[in-house]
């Protein structure tokens, strides 16, 4: 206004006086300029002069909020952050009324979240659709808990409504995809009404607020602002953290259109904007889950099963493997089979390894009471022969058949053999142990061959034997039976000896009586032996038993000269002689 | 497109459901049926080429076993006071009703309706206590839900006045 006036005078008359009469003029006026100037150069009155408008001006622009809180905003966190750090305690102290407080709400609030998702879960514990969950929990390792979560957020946030608190009026009104309402408007100044009337009727104290409304499987959750309400229509199951959702969304509503809800005069245009738009749009798409594949029990029961058998299989298949651990043992251990490889050979068990044909029949060694099915055992045993004391005294049984009178006892390798036997056996019986292995030696010195004494007798009876003949002749009167028995004998004799391993020599000497001359007696005598071995040839008895010798009357039988003496004289008589045969051999 | 809540009050069986009807759905019912609680309804209208949307509360009347709560005349931006014609007793719950909602919300724009108005020869309002009204500066007007008659009129009033 100054600067105005001042400019205002036009120039006009002589130089000197319109200098004069402009000083005269214009003396206070320039006098002001200068000050003016003065103030705007001066860097401490100019700051005087703006501190003096600066309230004034931040409360006019704070109506154009946004320019001013943007341009402070940088200012005041540096502030902040450095009051922070000078004094942290005073900044403390100026927190400490509102912390508690705060701190508090949110305990609280998580607190009832938590009591929720935990009511939830016990809600759902022993339900059918709880049991599914619970073995979806144990089949994918997740927590039942979080299983149940999971589950609980099917669910759909089919309408939301910004609604201002005071009149119930709508704000605004977002419907997802192909929901359709009829009025909006009338809906949410119906929800206020109900709180109001909820208020009204059941005499609840003044800060109480209506949290959702219940009619079939549709919630009308309502969120509660200072300014306004965010009411969401869901549909399914609606979690207790879609609170969180629309509290969140509540609150940037509340911080984005603070003014627009302060000066609410009835327009909701105030609102039309994209930021409330997206804000909502958040507590529409709350997420639904797709519908989850239900178990059918069936299907539960054959898993069940199989789950069952499966534990079976596993507890009898270890019982199998145990009992077939201890029956490798009992073939080990049983003589006379030795185990090389075992092991399990498709659905079965195979065991290889020698067996003696005298040791036990394998599957005989598997105990009856064993869960080892016998079926399902593949056994392959060599044979061979082990040489177990036992084992070759059974093998020598078997192989010598010893008579009963004869004792075998195998010690270290040698078999001592007791008792009698026919000498044949006992022939037989050293030759053949021999050829045994694990018989290293036979002891036969306490083995009496059984033909002895029986060889003895015959070789005195026939010692003793005269076969007569008459006065000068060299036929004897003996009958054929007697000749036939000697025969016998000889031929028994020879067979004994042999037994006995010895050889046996027949002398047939032939004898006379003194009648005659020497001479003639000799050649009588020699006569009568060949006769006898003739005769005894012709019966078969083996020529090299026999030797003849002719003793004249030199070796009478009898001393006597009597007749009956000299009867006696005229004869053949057998001397038996009986050699080991090594010695005969030699 | 501007909202505005409208509180319908007065006396019991003014006919507040009637007019509101009446003026939603053009619809008339000699039946008395009580209000209980609040019921609501919305009318849209163009008022000097605004689009205003009228949120109705239509409030249980007032007697001497109900009282009016008060907490439903929050966020009001305007009332329609009721009197039966017919009964001079309601015109003085209207006035008491009135007090108590400039008590609770303080000064709104309102309309004082005289209804029944097609029962005009059996009213007994004395016209010196509506000239007095008027005096005062308030609008007073004779409706009648069962003809039509000043409803539609009643109601772009108030809506003028509360848009101004
Ligand atoms: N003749 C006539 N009858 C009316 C008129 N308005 C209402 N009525 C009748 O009056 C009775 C009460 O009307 P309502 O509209 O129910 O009255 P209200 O004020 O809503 O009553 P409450 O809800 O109990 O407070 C009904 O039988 C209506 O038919 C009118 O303009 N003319
Ligand atoms: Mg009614």
């Amino acid at each position: 206004m100054t600067a105005g006036k001042s400019a205002a005078p036009r120039p006009g008359g002589g130089d000197n006086d319109l200098s004069a009469l402009r000083r005269l003029l214009l003396r206070p006026e320039q006098r002001r300029i200068e000050e003016l100037g003065e103030r705007l150069e001066n860097p401490q009155l100019h700051a005087r002069d703006v501190s003096r408008v600066l309230p004034e001006a931040l409360c006019l622009s704070a109506k154009d909020r946004d320019t001013l809180s943007d341009a402070l905003t940088p200012t005041v966190e540096t502030i902040i952050h450095a009051s922070v750090r000078r004094d942290s305690r005073r900044f403390a102290d100026a927190l400490f009324p509102v912390i508690g407080p705060a701190i508090r709400k949110a305990i609280a609030e998580t607190l009832r979240q938590m009591l929720q998702n935990l009511s939830e879960v016990l809600e759902h514990s022993f339900s059918r659709r709880g049991l599914a969950w619970r073995f979806e929990a144990w089949r994918s390792g997740r927590p039942f808990a979080e299983v149940v979560l999971l589950h609980s957020l099917e669910f759909r946030v089919e309408q939301v409504f910004l609604i201002h608190r005071e009149s119930g009026v709508l704000l605004q009104h977002l419907s997802a995809g192909n929901v359709a309402f009829e009025d909006a408007g009338l809906g949410s100044a119906m929800l206020t009404a109900i709180e109001d009337f909820v208020h009204d009727s059941f005499a609840i104290g003044g800060e109480q607020t209506l949290d959702s409304i219940q009619m079939g499987d549709l919630t009308v959750r309502v969120e509660q602002g200072p300014e306004a309400i965010i009411a969401g229509a869901i549909r399914g199951n609606a979690p207790q953290e879609l609170h969180g959702v629309f509290h969140k969304a509540l609150e940037t509503i509340h911080q984005q259109q603070a003014e627009a809800l302060r000066d609410f005069a009835g327009d909701p245009a105030a609102f039309e904007t994209d930021e409330v738009q997206q804000t909502l749009q958040q507590c529409l798409q709350a997420r639904y889950h797709e519908q989850t594949r239900r178990i059918s029990p069936l299907l539960v029961t054959l898993l069940l099963l199989l789950l069952a058998g499966g534990g079976y299989w596993a507890y009898t298949g270890l019982r199998e493997q145990q009992a077939f651990e201890a029956y490798l043992q009992g073939l080990d251990q049983a003589p006379g089979i030795v185990v090389t490889r075992a092991g399990t050979a498709g659905d079965g068990y195979r065991v290889q390894g020698l067996r003696d044909p005298l040791a036990a029949d394998p599957l005989s060694l598997l105990d009856a009471k064993s869960p080892l099915d016998p079926q399902r055992l593949d056994l392959h045993f060599e044979p061979y022969q082990a040489l177990i004391p036992s084992f070759v005294l059974t093998r020598l049984q078997r192989l010598l058949q010893p008579p009963e009178t004869v004792n075998l006892v195998l010690d270290d390798g040698v078999l001592h053999l007791t008792g009698q036997a026919p000498a044949r056996w006992i022939n037989e019986a050293r030759r053949l142990a021999l050829a045994l292995p694990g018989v290293d030696a036979i002891d036969t010195s306490a083995l009496q061959a059984s033909g002895h004494d029986e060889l003895q007798a015959l070789k005195t009876a026939l010692g003793e034997q005269v076969v007569r003949f008459d006065i000068d002749t060299a036929r004897s009167e003996a009958d054929a039976p007697i000749l036939q028995r000697l025969a016998h004998d000889l031929q028994r004799l020879q067979r004994l000896a042999r037994e006995q391993r010895q050889t046996a020599r027949v002398v047939l000497v032939g004898h006379s009586d003194a009648t005659g001359t020497p001479a003639r007696n000799l050649i009588l005598s020699r006569l009568r032996a060949e006769w006898l071995h003739a005769q005894l040839l012709a019966l078969g008895v083996d020529p090299a038993l026999l030797t003849l010798r002719a003793a004249g009357s030199s070796k009478s039988v009898s001393t006597e000269t009597n007749p009956a003496g000299q009867a006696q004289n005229r004869s053949v008589t057998l001397t038996i002689h009986l050699a080991p045969k090594e010695e005969a051999d030699r | 497109m501007i909202r505005k809540k409208v509180c319908m009050l007065g006396a019991f069986a003014v006919g507040k459901t009637s007019l509101v009807e009446r003026f939603v759905k053009s619809l008339f019912n000699t039946r008395y049926q009580t209000s209980l609680g609040v019921k609501i309804d919305k009318k849209s209208l163009a008022i000097d080429g605004r689009l205003l949307e009228l949120i109705l509360w239509d409030l249980a009347g007032e007697d001497e076993f109900v009282s009016l709560r008060l907490p439903y005349l929050r966020g009001t931006a305007g009332l329609l006071l009721v009197v039966d014609g017919t009964r001079p007793e309601t015109l003085d719950t209207a006035l008491t009703l009135h007090d108590k909602a400039v008590a609770e919300i303080g000064e709104i724009p309102f309309v004082l309706l005289i209804n029944k108005a097609d029962l005009a020869e059996g009213w007994h309002i004395d016209p010196r206590d509506i000239d007095r009204l008027v005096a005062r500066g308030w609008t007073v007007l004779e409706t009648s839900a069962k003809t039509g008659r000043g409803v539609e009129e009643a109601f772009r009033i108030l809506g003028r006045e509360m848009l101004a």
